[in-house]
């Protein structure tokens, strides 16, 4: 439980602004390819998605080592 | 906030915060949560479409990182986990193109929905009989709490369904089992992840345990790799088609990758039988919320 609380106040408010700065930046582009290339809309999607995920998990992970709860 | 793409209007914290609650159960009971997430998704007023595709969009990348847990933990079977992708990539894209029939004939609510919720609830009420009579044979035998089974009919049935070619799997402890009762369990959630855009989890877990005779923490760590696999296809399949808010899906995301993790590491707590009893009431709330959607 300690963990958990540690962890989310320390990552929910980046995320947080994490998530408002990637919804701005990447919401044209996003939506032009949706509509004019979707083959590279999918591609991008699945990369994006990928990355993310692993990015967020390394970052959790460090963030974790880092304050010494794992 | 509005997603352009799926042209909705969604709170990004309550994405944010559905990311978190299917991260922990993916991590916990080794399913993508797809199958709360679609109706929590639906029910916000997603488009059926696009609850479908971008869910599968959000499963990739959240089941990676609690496969990745699992792996490192030693629940992963690799060699099973192979072979059912020979049946669950061809699954996919058949249920990804009957969507696009039902997109075209203007149905695709109704069916997808009242799909949804026969076999979520046949699913819930299935794993609660079983994981309560399964705990009532722990007490009376004795046995280890993780390997306890209850359907030994349906496990001893499936095993003398010897069609060759036969493989080991010794990894999960199975001595011999023919490889197209392993593809067909692919096949058949691989067909429910096209359809229904959960990454099959739900069914292929108990499947998995009752029809292959794997062992729940072993099922649980292969199920995510297997998610990842048909999700990530299934995400490709439908971003073509035009049903992936990838957005939507990120946002979901940055909330499930903390989620994931605090649902591995709850599993080294609970025992097999109980697992499954828990797991047994996240189908029926998910039927009901799809239920209230439709009827709504």
């Amino acid at each position: 439980m300690r963990s958990l609380a540690i962890e989310l106040s320390i990552y929910g408010p980046l995320v947080t602004v994490y998530f408002f700065l990637a919804l701005r930046y990447a919401k044209e582009p996003l939506l032009q390819l949706y509509y004019e290339n979707p083959p590279l809309y999918a591609t991008a999607s699945t990369i994006a998605i990928i990355a993310q995920g692993v990015l967020l998990e390394m970052f959790t992970s460090w963030l974790l080592r880092r304050i010494g709860l794992r | 906030m509005e997603f352009p793409i799926a042209q909705v209007i969604i709170n990004p914290f309550v994405l944010a915060g559905t990311g978190f609650f299917v991260g922990v159960l993916g991590g916990f009971f080794g399913v993508g949560g797809g199958f709360i997430a679609g109706p929590l998704m639906f029910w916000a007023g997603v488009p059926i479409n696009f609850v479908v595709g971008t869910d599968l969009a959000h499963m990739t990348g959240k089941s990676i990182v609690a496969g990745r847990v699992h792996r490192a933990m030693g629940h992963v079977d690799m060699r099973l986990a192979v072979l059912m992708i020979l049946g669950t990539i061809p699954g996919v894209e058949i249920g990804a193109q009957i969507i696009e029939h039902l997109k075209s004939v203007g149905n695709t609510e109704e069916v997808v929905g009242f799909s949804y919720v026969i076999i979520l609830t046949a699913i819930g009420l299935f794993t609660a009989w079983e994981s309560l009579r399964a705990m009532r044979v722990r007490q009376t035998e004795r046995l280890a709490s993780q390997d306890v089974i209850s359907v030994n009919s349906l496990l001893v049935r499936s095993r003398l369904f010897r069609l060759p070619p036969l493989v080991r799997l010794p990894v999960s402890g199975v001595e011999e089992v023919s490889i197209w009762a392993i593809i067909f369990v692919g096949a058949v959630t691989g067909l429910l992840a096209g359809l229904l855009g959960v990454g099959g989890g739900f069914l292929r877990m108990p499947l998995m345990i009752y029809v292959l005779g794997i062992p729940t923490h072993v099922a649980v760590g292969t199920d995510l790799f297997e998610i990842a696999i048909s999700a990530g296809f299934g995400t490709i399949s439908h971003a073509l088609k035009g049903n992936v808010d990838i957005l939507i899906a990120l946002t979901m995301q940055t909330g499930a990758a903390i989620g994931a993790q605090i649902g591995a590491a709850g599993t080294r707590y609970v025992s097999g039988p109980s697992m499954r009893l828990l797991f047994s009431i996240l189908p029926i709330v998910a039927a009901v919320l799809v239920l209230l959607r439709i009827l709504g």
